[in-house]
């Protein structure tokens, strides 16, 4: 019997669907921070690769959104090698920076990463990036235990 | 280096929906979708609220949310949830006098938090005993907002210290889409 398949945060809906109108509830937020423009949606996408990397979501780094088509960018956003890397402009470096501490510790982020994200995209862009990323780990890491719950499914 | 002041200031406008009042309401495209998820994470939970309290505590404690960590919903003290039991939700609550479905909550919560890569087969067993797929995934919805949340509070800076246990109260019911 083939194995179920990995549940990602672009699939995770269909997993919660017994949840009924909460999940809708958060799956519309999911499906806004793609539709916002506080922050460009093609970052928002790098950042969820980087988090996904960062969590070990092997399924989750292949589900590629199509927002990002360049793999060299790609790569380097899973390897982490986007510091002063020149495919990566500075609003670019800096949010990465940022998801980056935050995805380890939220209580590290200093002013200095905080400043580096507003100085592009304003106080607004700041409050956008902290809820997406916050939505976009989450899914990320309920892909992941829905994962297991399918694969404990009798079948 | 962190000043200890706030990353963010406030709209300009005051709505009453302390969400909405909040840094988080700056992101005008989002703020609507998010002050609806929490109205159905408290309004149309189908796990008691003593439970979803519970689950939002033990994220507050691990993500280190001050605010978090001193507020107790009044809907979930209604519900049953005490001082006491809230002392238990640390790191020894597997020993603690908790009930087996309060247990199963937090196990649920830490599977999150800690390493959602490895759940482990007999938890996800016990837990299909006692709640169902809905309230499963309600208990999973209620936590990833609480994490999101929490996280962002911290995100934005200007965390006091400490704040003593405060009570608080539901925003007015959100109006379901025309």
């Amino acid at each position: 019997m083939p194995a179920d398949p990995a549940v990602t945060s672009e699939t995770l809906s269909g997993a919660l669907a017994a949840g009924g109108t909460m999940a809708r509830d958060f799956n519309a937020v999911w499906e806004q921070l793609w539709r916002q423009d506080h922050v460009p949606p093609r970052l928002l996408e790098l950042c969820r690769l980087r988090l996904a990397q960062l969590l070990g979501a092997g399924a989750e780094c292949d589900a590629l959104r199509g927002l990002e088509r360049d793999p060299e960018r790609i790569a380097a956003v899973r390897s982490g090698s986007y510091h002063r890397n020149a495919r990566f402009d500075a609003a670019e470096q800096a949010v990465l920076e940022f998801a980056e501490i935050y995805a380890q510790d939220p209580g590290a982020i200093t002013d200095e990463l905080a400043d580096g994200v507003k100085r592009h995209f304003g106080e607004a862009g700041l409050v956008c990036l902290i809820e997406a990323l916050g939505f976009i780990e989450g899914r990320i890491r309920l892909a992941l235990m829905f994962t297991a719950l399918g694969a404990t499914t009798a079948h | 280096m962190a000043t200890g002041k706030p990353r963010a200031g406030a709209p300009a406008i005051t709505t009453g929906n302390v969400i909405r009042d909040s840094s988080m309401g700056l992101a005008t495209q989002l703020i609507d979708g998010i002050v609806r998820l929490n109205d159905s994470v408290w309004r149309r939970n189908s796990v008691r609220l003593a439970l979803v309290e519970m689950l939002r505590l033990r994220n507050a404690r691990t993500v280190n949310c001050v605010f978090c960590k001193a507020a107790r919903y009044d809907v979930a003290r209604q519900d049953g949830l005490t001082e006491d039991k809230v002392a238990q939700i640390d790191d020894g609550f597997a020993s603690s006098a908790l009930s087996e479905m309060e247990k199963l909550v937090l196990g649920f919560a830490d599977v999150y938090l800690r390493d959602p890569g490895h759940f482990d087969p007999q938890l996800i067993a016990r837990l299909r005993e006692h709640f169902s797929a809905e309230q499963i995934c309600h208990m999973a919805v209620a936590l990833a907002t609480f994490n999101a949340s929490s996280k962002c509070a911290v995100s934005l800076g200007g965390m006091p210290e400490f704040v003593p246990v405060m009570e608080v109260t539901l925003p007015p019911p959100v109006e379901a889409p025309a």
